[in-house]
């Protein structure tokens, strides 16, 4: 675009004398240029700037980057005459060595608007004059100075003059618009989170073709990678790049970026906030070790083997061990290898869950542990499998019949397959359980590189596995096992029951999610799906009506399964912004708000209703009388967010925390009365007392 | 108990995992040892007690001339190894750069110039100046006598090349000498360096 310029200048220097003074031993050359022909007193007129830049060396943007300065210029201008604010166009990066600068090769045209008083009469002469200061720099810098100065007729009225010249040196200015945008820094990496309006979609195509620049200095790593992601969902952008400590971002209330895609460039300005890196109890978390990888496993197992004590698991794991029970003591030798399939089904499965959401996290997607209950859709399917295993654990149906002993034949042909299967519903069917309790730390996993990560995740179903595999492995304990009889199918009936209150717990997670409608299609398909299996497990006496009724169930199942698309998420709007109580919900701005303009302590909860943890506290500490009355009593401003549905600004501070699951409680004391600095943020444990809310906050 | 155990164990990873970049305010400066012009070798440690200024320079470089010219900067050296602290100039010119010098031309320099600053160390690898992260000429940081890093930036408000600047000038360096002299925290820590970039190597 440059170029044409130059090509336009070229065509213009031939029918326009611009002013300007020429020394030919300089760098930079400058020219004034005004949009009309003469000055109309008391009528508004726009004066260009333009360098002309020697090839190979370049002057600056006003942020100039890591080194170097923008031009600068000392006016002498007749009285009542004003000389407005630069107006910069898109700069270019230029890197050198190490460093990184912002600005100009070639050419630049800086606009900016001169106020012509009423006083000046027609016929006198309005002189613009000034002495500029430029730095001009290849490898080794020059500083200069230039005497410019314009002279124009003041006139009743006038015509537009170098029409072109000013109509593209506007195009090259950036405009600012008002986009939600929100930054964030904390010790490795600043990050930028801007919402696109409706029907922007511009900057949201190819996003990694966007170059920006900040107008503050100090908090980004100028010469570092810039990484764009767009996410079509929130319509948010996301800009990355590394933290440059050099200054203090408590400094910086608000921070504007230049954002430049091909020819078009914005500015963009909003809150600037830092996160604290992660803080225990209010203390600093313990020097590394090299025990902490092996500690985070050991602790990875343990969750896993809570995980078998789950409602929605144990039902499941009991009637392996009561398969195990039944077997005739000469096929127990089969026992040891079905430990190992199942104990393989599990950790595969869980191996295949963690890198799918490292896959997709690593894409830019906010997710997080937890993830799994944050689409309705999900949320119905697991709620199906549950109420489906429950009406099988009850005897509603016994799939080996309805398949005309197919399934028999196989847990007898292959009964490793079966055990591998197992294993992989255990650990389906343990989802909904692990999020609640284990979204925050396997949501940390996700944050470490891969081989960590992946090594919990398998952790967790090592854990899982274990119980069984033991058992398999160890006829001693097998021995300890009740003696099959008619209770087995008296239990096996009453493990039905945690299944069933598992699904309901899961229908009301939907309900928050998607109302009404949500819950309506989710039950439903239960219906639908009861319907199906007591069809098929119908069983008519001749083989063509079993055939029938079996290809009828299936078409149910199918229709069924595809009618998940209907339980979607409310909108946004009602399932938010319900003010009630004594707290605010979260959203960033107001967040920021409380945080930099007020001098109140600050509360931040976050939350999900599929969290168990989260509800608990908010019973027992967070929303008794005493704690309500503490926060009203110390003027606490309290915000909640709620995680329940995705929800990219809570995703991204919990982040900010080394967080990626919910709960998370961090309180921001009042500002220290000296310095004007609120102390560290302290996070709280994840099991809150009314007691550790009073030592908090006094 | 489970999930606090497995939180701190968790932190303990994520803290392991955090990468550093350059020197940080209020942290202890990285230690560096560097060689002079008179081949006398420095360790930042070998300071501890004493303060100690660490100053980027260039002499070609205008935004240096500025200061050098009519002996603005060296007054303040002078002002401040008076007072006991140590004053360490640092060329961080690569070979073939702008700035790079020889030890009889450094030392030729400062003799002419009157530099009054302790030692002026060749760091032409640009090692020190990477681990300070200098981007400027001039480009200034202060270390206390405990070692912390307590300033890092501009030398003064008047980011410019104008020597007339210089009488108007507040200058941030001799005012955080005058915070630690008098056992006070450093009213101004950080500040935007300003000047020609360090001629490190491509």
């Amino acid at each position: 675009m440059f170029r044409t310029l130059l090509i336009i200048f070229a065509l213009l220097l031939a029918s326009l004398s611009p002013a300007s003074a020429q020394d030919t031993s300089q760098k930079t050359m400058l020219r004034l240029y005004t949009d009309k022909t003469a000055a109309v007193p008391g009528e508004p007129l726009r004066l260009a700037i333009e360098q002309v830049v020697t090839e190979g060396w370049h002057t600056y943007w006003v942020n100039p980057g890591d080194s170097g300065e923008p031009m600068k210029i000392k006016w002498d201008l007749p009285s009542g005459v004003k000389i407005g604010e630069f107006m910069w166009p898109a700069p270019s990066r230029i890197p050198y060595g190490p460093l990184m600068n912002f600005g100009y090769h070639d050419h630049a045209v800086i606009l900016t608007d001169v106020t012509v008083p009423a006083s000046l009469a027609a016929g006198d002469t309005l002189s613009i004059k000034g002495k500029a200061n430029i730095l001009v720099c290849d490898e080794i810098c020059i500083p200069e100075t230039h005497d410019i100065a314009l002279d124009l007729p003041v006139a009743e009225s006038a015509s537009p003059a170098n029409e072109d010249l000013f109509k593209a040196a506007a195009s090259a200015i950036p405009q600012p618009v008002d986009w939600g945008t929100m930054s964030e820094v904390d010790a490795n990496e600043a990050r930028i989170r801007i919402t696109l309006p409706e029907g922007e979609d511009f900057f949201s195509r190819n996003s990694e073709d966007i170059v920006w620049f900040p107008y503050e200095w100090g908090y980004i790593l100028n010469p570092s990678d810039q990484s764009a992601t767009y996410e079509q969902s929130t319509h948010t952008l996301t800009l990355r790049q590394l933290r440059d400590e050099s200054r203090n971002v408590s400094d910086i209330k608000e921070a504007a970026y230049l954002l430049v895609k091909n020819d078009r460039a914005v500015i963009v300005s909003g809150k600037i906030s830092k996160l604290a890196s992660p803080v225990m109890g209010g203390q600093k978390a313990m020097p590394e070790t090299d025990a902490s990888l092996s500690v985070i496993l050991l602790f990875a197992f343990i969750g896993g083997l809570i995980l078998n004590l789950m409602p929605c698991v144990f039902p499941v794991l009991s009637m392996k061990a009561l398969h195990l029970v039944s077997l005739p003591q000469s096929e127990r030798s089969h026992a040891q290898m079905s430990g190992v399939m199942y104990a393989a089904g599990v950790i595969i499965m869980f191996l295949a869950l963690g890198a799918a959401l490292y896959a997709v996290r690593a894409a830019g997607e906010q997710l997080g542990w937890g993830f799994q209950l944050q689409n309705p859709a999900v949320v119905a399917g697991i709620a199906w499998l549950l109420f489906v295993t429950g009406l099988n654990l009850a005897g509603v149906f016994d799939l080996r019949v309805a398949f005309g002993g197919e399934v028999l034949l196989a847990e007898k042909h292959h009964p490793l397959v079966t055990s591998f299967g197992t294993g992989v519903l255990a650990t389906l069917v343990a989802t909904p359980c692990s999020a609640p309790f284990m979204a925050t730390a396997l949501g940390a996993a996700l944050v470490q590189p891969m081989p960590i990560a992946l090594s919990i995740f398998a952790m967790v179903g090592v854990g899982l596995a274990f119980p069984y595999a033991v058992l398999c492995f160890v006829p001693a304990l097998q021995k300890l096992l009740p003696r099959p009889g008619a209770w087995m199918e008296t239990f096996r009936q009453a493990l039905a029951f945690p299944m069933f209150a598992s699904a309901v717990w899961l229908v009301w997670v939907i309900a928050q999610q998607g109302g009404p409608e949500a819950v309506g299609w989710t039950l439903a398909g239960m219906v639908t799906l009861a319907f199906a299996i007591w069809l098929v497990d119908r069983q008519p006496k001749t083989a063509g009506a079993r055939r029938v009724v079996t290809v009828l169930g299936v078409i149910l199942i199918i229709l069924t399964l595809a009618g998940l698309q209907l339980v979607v998420p409310k909108g946004e709007s009602d399932a938010r912004h319900e003010v009630t109580d004594n707290y605010k919900p979260f959203d960033p701005e107001s967040f920021d708000h409380a945080l930099n303009d007020t001098k109140n302590p600050v509360f931040v909860n976050m939350t999900a209703s599929w969290c168990i943890t989260c509800l608990v506290n908010e019973k027992v500490a967070l929303g008794t009388p005493e704690v309500k009355d503490l926060f009203k009593t110390q003027a606490v401003t309290y915000f909640k967010g709620d995680w329940t549905n995705k929800d990219p600004s809570i995703t991204a501070y919990l982040q900010g925390y080394g967080r990626s699951g919910v709960p998370i409680y961090v309180y921001y004391a009042a500002p220290d009365a000296a310095t004007g600095k609120r102390p560290e943020p302290v996070v709280l444990p994840q099991i809150l007392t009314p007691e550790i809310m009073f030592e908090t906050i006094k | 108990m489970f999930k606090k155990f497995f939180l701190t164990a968790l932190a303990v990873v994520s803290l392991s995992g955090a990468a550093m970049a350059g020197p940080v305010v209020g942290q202890p400066a990285p230690d560096f040892s560097g060689t002079d012009t008179m081949g006398t070798t420095h360790k930042l440690s070998d300071f501890k007690g004493k303060t100690v200024v660490l100053e980027w320079t260039n002499p070609e470089c205008p935004y240096v001339v500025k200061h050098y010219h009519g002996g603005n900067m060296q007054k303040f050296q002078k002002a401040a190894t008076d007072e006991g602290v140590v004053w360490l100039r640092v060329i961080s010119s690569a070979p073939g750069k702008q700035g790079h010098s020889t030890p009889d031309a450094a030392n030729t320099y400062a003799k002419t110039n009157n530099v009054a600053a302790t030692a002026t160390l060749l760091d032409e690898t640009g090692t020190i100046g990477k681990m300070y992260d200098a981007k400027t000429t001039p480009h200034m940081f202060i270390v206390n006598a405990e070692g912390t890093l307590v300033y890092a930036g501009a030398i003064d408000d008047k980011p410019s090349t104008d020597e007339a600047d210089n009488a108007s000038a507040s200058n941030y360096v001799s005012a955080a000498l005058a915070n630690i002299k008098a056992g006070e925290a450093v009213a101004t820590p950080e500040t935007k360096p300003y000047g020609c970039s360090v001629k490190y190597a491509d």
